[in-house]
């Protein structure tokens, strides 16, 4: 990152930019002013100078402090804006160029227990999220700590393209995994995110400028000063996640990150995730396991869903669904909703929860339509005809 | 974090290396070394402060144990820090220059903690050095000597104790038969066979005479029997030549009568012994002011009557004869015990680090723990804690069969086997460890392996030294020069040895032992 700042004409920049300073300047409209921030950073980041990110640093220190946009604080974040916008770099990362990881055919099969994972295939590139989904003990952990190379492999081909000749401390030098069960943290978290950085090559002043953005980018400045055994669950995987992305890594595998969090903090790592993998200061490739699949199908550029260790359906090769299912939750019972749908080929689901209602005839919105015709409550609805949630 | 009494100066260090250098920040050397100043300070403050006479008997020992639990409990505090960073388990990146950084840190670490436990011998060979100087203790004891002699002088016994000493040749004196039954009797039972010697003369036929063959194996080579018998003759405080191979020696009485030869032999060499006291007081004798002399000593013996804080009081021993009765009266005059227990008090703390051999032997007691704890560190950071621990137990498990085995070995020297089998072991260790390059899991087995090979690996010049000399064994067919300089040249090897091994292990780490629990450590589990 260099600390000069030169004065370039904003027809140079690459027009993404332009296109974030644009959704900034909505942002700031509109007021949504969490959402501006974040974006504020991570353009800061992006842009490689270390006056803008501590310009950035501070007002959302100044934000987090009050928690509004006050006109002192407009008028510094258009300043900054302005001051980005003259100085925007022209080179940002190939996202698409080559493959982090290609996995062929990959097997694995535990020597106690009689569980094994079938061969499968996948690839990721940079700013890419591939997200695994399934039951519990279908093989998404196996897969995600072979793909770090926690485990070994015992047929198949796991080659990582962005490394040239790697052994395997190189490999998880670049890849990091979080497990589901963190390891227990040492010392002031603030002090462990130092040192993350340090290790990777983030030194002096820099350091600390990066460890403050992380901070301020996951919203955990006023938790710095605290050990392990003071924050929550939830935080512990926000400052595990923190710390791996202070490594720089170029490979982030994720088990489980949403099972320790609120919905609010779900959606709000997902896209952190999703913005910080296509920053063009450490493009980085993410492949994370949950059960959360809405929230991670929204975010996911590519979803796997295994059963019994097979991969049975993977969202990039799959041809879209022939068949329209909706997920619906009501106070009726079964027969009121088979009465709506006497004329038509509707099969209907119930789990104890929700009705799931698939048919090849009817849309969705057609189904949906059918059921408030017939003067059905409907508390809940969903369309499920291209998610995973068919399967489960 | 809040840490007590550290100044700026450290907590800025310390935060520097955390953002700039994360292998030696891991290491936390800069507060051991803080810490252990600070500590090494107080205990030398409160050391020099607490009651402590150079006269009494020594508490070191409890002093001591109690610097050694402080020094256990820091230890600890030590590893509970060292546990939060690892760089190479965070698979970070360390420079060569950082892995060395990082091992000799530990090691200068341990030193510094190791080193703390000799705080209160240290403050109490200072002490006494301030409290008393040497040639004070030189003057002060060759008054008492002096003094007491001559006060002393009609009842001191004047007979000198006289042993014949004769060099003889085994096998001529067989041939000859003029010998008393007596002395033979005498040889008989020294030599467990019948021999005979030449008569000697009349006069000294009583005397007790210890006889140095001349035709043995032994004198044909080197003339050792010779030596030893003009060693004997030159060391007397006085000898007759009785012939050309009989000696009469003559010792004089023991006058000193305060001596601490057993304690401080700087003081002691130095000072009068019972010759000079002789020549000053007994082969002249000259009138004496007992009143002066008893002024003079006075002082002196109060001086040296210090008996506050004595752990161990001395208790006369119960003497039955006339002699012993006389010799009881007169410990009880001038309190001949206590004095004496005084000096050696004294001479024991001013003298505990005066001799190149106790410091060899400080330095070493020192290092060795520093450096096998260290490795241990090192190794425990460098594996899992569950193949860390195997190792261990492997460690014993492998040296009680070596034990078995060397105890049942047909073979009759047990050094040999003991090192030939440590040796065997680094290879088998080496071996193991090389199998790592070509392994597709971490399997514990070999984790051990390289574990075992790494502490092992540091002291391979001297395992290499030690099983060569147990192989040659010391020439006791040379004479005693020719023995002394192989004596020399071994421990001249040792040295080299233990100059070599910090080297060595210093290349091996960075070049072979690094990338051996590169490869183990981040392979992938079965």
């Amino acid at each position: 990152m260099t600390a000069n700042i030169e004065n370039e004409s904003v027809a140079n920049a690459n027009p993404s930019f332009i296109k974030r300073i644009n959704e900034i300047e909505n942002y700031l409209k509109q007021g949504d002013n969490d959402l501006l921030i974040r974006r504020l950073l991570d353009l800061c980041l992006d842009s490689q100078q270390q006056s803008y990110l501590q310009q950035a640093i501070n007002i959302s220190t100044q934000f987090n402090s009050k928690k509004t946009v006050d006109d002192l604080l407009y008028q510094n974040i258009n300043t900054l804006l302005k001051q980005v916008q003259n100085f925007l770099p022209k080179n940002v990362a190939n996202f698409s160029s080559k493959n982090l990881f290609t996995a062929s055919q990959i097997k694995k099969q535990y020597s106690k227990g009689n569980f094994s994972l079938h061969a499968l295939s996948t690839s990721i590139k940079p700013g890419e999220i591939i997200g695994i989904v399934g039951e519990n003990g279908n093989g998404k952990t196996t897969l995600l700590r072979s793909l770090a190379r926690e485990l070994s492999i015992d047929d198949g081909l796991l080659q990582f393209d962005m490394l040239n000749n790697p052994d395997d401390f190189t490999i998880k030098h670049h890849v990091a995994f979080i497990p589901q069960r963190i390891p227990k943290w040492y010392g002031l978290l603030k002090d462990n995110l130092h040192f993350s950085a340090s290790l990777s090559g983030i030194k002096g002043s820099e350091n600390d400028l990066m460890v403050n953005f992380m901070l301020e980018r996951l919203n955990l400045t006023k938790f710095a000063n605290l050990t392990w055994n003071q924050i929550s669950s939830g935080y512990r995987t926000r400052f595990e996640i923190a710390r791996v992305l202070l490594q720089k890594p170029q490979l982030l595998i994720l088990d489980e990150p949403l099972a320790n969090l609120d919905i609010a903090a779900q959606q709000t790592i997902l896209t952190d995730l999703q913005f910080l993998a296509k920053s063009t200061y450490n493009p980085m490739g993410i492949v994370l396991s949950s059960q959360q699949l809405h929230e991670v199908e929204k975010v996911a550029d590519d979803i796997l869903f295994l059963k019994q260790g097979k991969l049975l359906y993977q969202s990039k090769n799959a041809e879209s669904s022939k068949e329209f299912v909706i997920e619906v939750e009501t106070p009726s019972p079964k027969e009121k909703l088979q009465e709506c749908f006497t004329n038509e080929e509707v099969q209907i689901g119930f789990n104890g929860g929700f009705y799931t209602l698939q048919s090849t005839s009817l849309s969705h919105i057609q189904m949906l339509e059918l059921l408030i015709q017939n003067s059905i409550e409907i508390n809940y609805f969903r369309n499920i005809s291209n998610s995973t949630k068919r399967f489960f | 974090m809040n840490r007590p009494l550290a100044p700026k100066f450290i907590k800025k260090y310390d935060e520097y290396l955390l953002k700039n250098k994360p292998e030696l920040y891991s290491t936390r050397f800069h507060w051991v070394l803080y810490y252990g100043l600070m500590s090494i300070i107080l205990l030398s403050s409160i050391f020099a402060i607490i009651p402590n006479d150079a006269r009494s008997d020594t508490p070191i020992f409890i002093h001591t144990c109690f610097v050694v639990i402080i020094a256990i409990i820091g230890l600890i505090v030590w590893l509970i820090f060292l546990l939060r960073f690892n760089v190479f388990k965070r698979f970070g990146n360390i420079t060569a220059i950082g892995r060395l950084s990082v091992f000799w840190l530990y090691v200068i670490s341990c030193i510094m903690i190791v080193a703390s436990c000799f705080v209160p011998s240290v403050v109490e060979t200072l002490r006494a050095n301030a409290a008393f100087k040497e040639k004070e203790l030189i003057n002060d004891l060759n008054t008492i000597n002096t003094s007491i002699c001559k006060l002393e002088y009609d009842s001191l016994s004047k007979v000198w104790n006289r042993n014949v000493y004769q060099a003889f040749d085994y096998y001529l004196s067989k041939k000859d038969t003029v010998i008393t039954l007596d002395e033979n009797e005498k040889l008989r039972k020294y030599y467990d066979r019948d021999i005979t010697v030449p008569a000697v003369d009349e006069s000294y036929t009583n005397d007790v005479v210890e006889s140095y063959k001349l035709d043995d194996e032994e004198y044909r080579i080197n003339s050792t029997t010779y030596y030893e018998l003009l060693k004997k003759v030159i060391q007397s405080d006085s000898s007759i030549k009785i012939n050309d191979s009989t000696y009469a020696l003559y010792t004089c009485p023991a006058y000193k009568k305060v001596n601490i030869k057993s304690y401080g032999s700087i003081i002691d060499d130095s000072s009068i012994n019972d010759i000079n006291l002789f020549h000053d007081i007994f082969q002249f004798p000259k009138p004496i002011d007992r009143v002066k002399e008893w002024n003079l000593i006075k002082p002196l013996l109060e001086k040296y009557s210090f008996e506050y804080g004595s752990l161990h009081q001395y208790e006369p021993p119960i003497f039955k004869d006339y002699d012993t009765i006389y010799h009881d009266r007169m410990q009880k005059r001038y309190t001949i015990y206590t004095v004496e227990n005084n000096f050696r008090n004294i001479v024991e703390r001013k003298y505990r680090y005066s001799s190149r051999d106790d410091i060899e032997f400080f330095v070493r007691f020192i290092l060795y723990p520093s450096l096998i704890f260290s490795l241990l560190l090192f190794v425990f950071r460098h594996s899992t804690i569950k193949t860390f621990f195997l190792s261990i137990l492997s460690a014993v498990l492998l040296l009680i069969i070596a034990a078995i085995i060397t105890a049942f070995s047909s073979y009759g020297n047990n050094e040999v086997t003991v090192f030939a089998m440590i040796f065997f072991y680094l290879l088998l260790f080496l071996v193991i460890a090389i199998t790592t390059f070509q392994s597709k899991n971490r399997t514990a087995w070999q984790g051990i392996g390289i574990n075992l090979f790494t502490w092992m690996s540091y002291f391979l010049p001297l395992i290499l030294v030690s099983f060569y000399y147990s192989l040659v064994k010391e020439p006791y067919y040379l004479d005693e020069k020719a023995r002394e300089v192989f004596r020399e040249q071994r421990m001249v090897n040792y040295l080299i040895a233990e100059a070599v091994c910090p080297v060595l292990f210093s290349i091996l780490l960075v070049t072979f032992i690094y990338k051996l629990y590169r490869k183990w450590y981040a392979l992938p589990q079965e």
